[in-house]
């Protein structure tokens, strides 16, 4: 048995946030092990409020779309199929809220005075305190840079963009999220990567 | 500039998604063209930052503190709820909802005298005194509760559910109440703090959410149901006070 394995099998989904894969979820699931709303909620939290605040840009807003969401976690587990990624699972229904979550808000296209005032960088400010590519991105400034710039795609490639490369799901399991074929996210995912790079440049 | 073609490529490069024969082609591209590997470089430098965007973030506490009652509750009851159902199915439930913003300020005076008096069910007295700053969320009571049944003559506060406050005269968000086939009036404080409105309630999702210029509806009710209500909005309320008080009872007891 891996070091990963026996993770999953004596303490599963309390593993670190970063080395968790969905396939190990899995493993879980076909264990037979009893998946409590207390380890989801446990390993969960954080990608689930990342997930909000990138689609929301508002703290306020994104805590108030956590709660619903678990909300919705806890009443669909009884009705969770063992067969199914706890992470796709979990992420549908935050999608899923999300989606309609900004539709009933009436949400209007990004516009930076969204944004809290400590996380606004100003464009100019960065602009001159970054004159390279790698400088912006890998500086913290940079790094606000890049969510802000994000924050600035459309939002289905956004939701493309995080998924893959900030939560590290696999391309069927994105399908499977978005309710889409995994050609569209293989073409939506390039596109979203040529956007943000388009928008991160001076 | 890299075409869309090639971005796709080194897309999928990215994620290890080429066949053999795509990565060769690639290699022998990534060669020649110091543009291309620039985009490539690029395209993984983006990707690490996401990747720390997303693990430096940080929820909040006060999420832990409003989803503490689930956690507690472990799984829900699922065959609590389809019989809770089935006998809702021929019943009203109504239920009283007040919007608390103001809670503290002026406290709550919500149904006049000249009302009727099965209203008098849901007027709801001074909300227990609450730090203002604290979470809001669904009481523990409503979750950990197999059977609530407030009397009325004990009227008892089952849940609080928000955040709550919406421009007046429209609801901006309704979402979820899980019961089947019935129909639930909704009745909020109308006046200065609040408004009534009326939920309508079919299979289990709410249909209409109509705002009501009197006192909402009510009726007789043989059976309570648990209700777990969420609604958010902006624009009502001074921003501190926010949530929902939910009471109901069995009537004709």
């Amino acid at each position: 048995m891996s070091a990963d394995e026996q993770c999953v099998a004596v303490i599963p989904l309390q593993c670190a946030d970063a080395s968790f894969k969905a396939q190990q979820v899995v493993a879980v699931a076909g264990s037979g092990l009893a998946v409590t709303f207390e380890e989801i909620y446990t390993r969960f939290r954080r990608p689930v409020w990342a997930l909000a605040k990138r689609l929301t840009q508002s703290d306020e807003e994104a805590l108030d779309a956590c709660q619903e969401i678990f909300l919705r976690i806890w009443r669909g587990l009884d009705g969770f199929r063992n067969e199914a990624k706890l992470s796709t699972w979990v992420f549908q229904i935050a999608w899923n809220f999300l989606r309609s979550y900004r539709r009933s808000r009436g949400r209007q296209p990004f516009s930076i005075e969204s944004l809290d005032d400590d996380k606004v960088v100003s464009i100019g400010a960065v602009r001159d305190r970054a004159p390279d590519a790698e400088r912006r991105v890998i500086a913290s400034e940079g790094l606000n840079w890049v969510g802000q710039a994000l924050g600035r795609l459309a939002e289905h490639h956004r939701i493309v963009l995080w998924l893959r490369d900030g939560e590290d799901l696999s391309y069927e399991d994105i399908a499977a999220v978005l309710d889409v074929p995994i050609g569209t996210v293989r073409s939506r995912l390039a596109r979203a990567r040529r956007a943000l790079r388009n928008e991160v440049r001076p | 500039m890299i075409d869309e073609k090639t971005d796709e490529i080194l897309s999928r490069h990215l994620d290890g998604d080429l066949d053999a024969e795509e990565a060769r082609l690639l290699t022998e591209r990534l060669k020649r063209d110091p543009a291309i590997v620039e985009g490539l470089n690029e395209m993984q430098r983006l990707r690490q930052s996401l990747r720390q965007l997303a693990l430096d973030e940080r929820p909040p506490k006060v999420l832990d503190q409003m989803v503490r009652p689930l956690r507690r509750a472990g799984r829900p009851m699922r065959q609590r709820w389809a019989a809770a159902a089935l006998v809702a199915a021929a019943a009203v439930v109504v239920v009283g909802v007040i919007v608390v913003e103001e809670i503290g300020r002026t406290g709550w005076m919500p149904w006049t005298q000249t009302e009727k008096a099965e209203r008098q069910i849901f007027a709801l007295s001074n909300l227990p005194a609450r730090d203002p700053d604290a979470p809001i969320g669904a009481v523990e009571s409503l979750l950990s509760r197999e059977d609530p049944e407030p009397t009325l003559a004990e009227p008892e506060l089952l849940e609080m559910i928000g955040p709550l406050n919406f421009p007046p005269g429209s609801i901006d968000f309704v979402m979820a109440i899980k019961i089947d086939e019935v129909q639930i009036p909704i009745s909020f404080v109308e006046g200065a703090r609040g408004l009534e409105l009326v939920l309508e309630i079919e299979q289990g999702q709410v249909v209409s959410c109509t705002p009501q210029d009197g006192i909402g509806n009510t009726s007789t009710a043989d059976e309570i149901c648990r209700l777990m209500i969420s609604i958010a909005g902006t624009g009502l309320g001074d921003g501190q006070h926010r949530g929902v008080v939910v009471r109901w009872k069995r009537e004709g007891r």
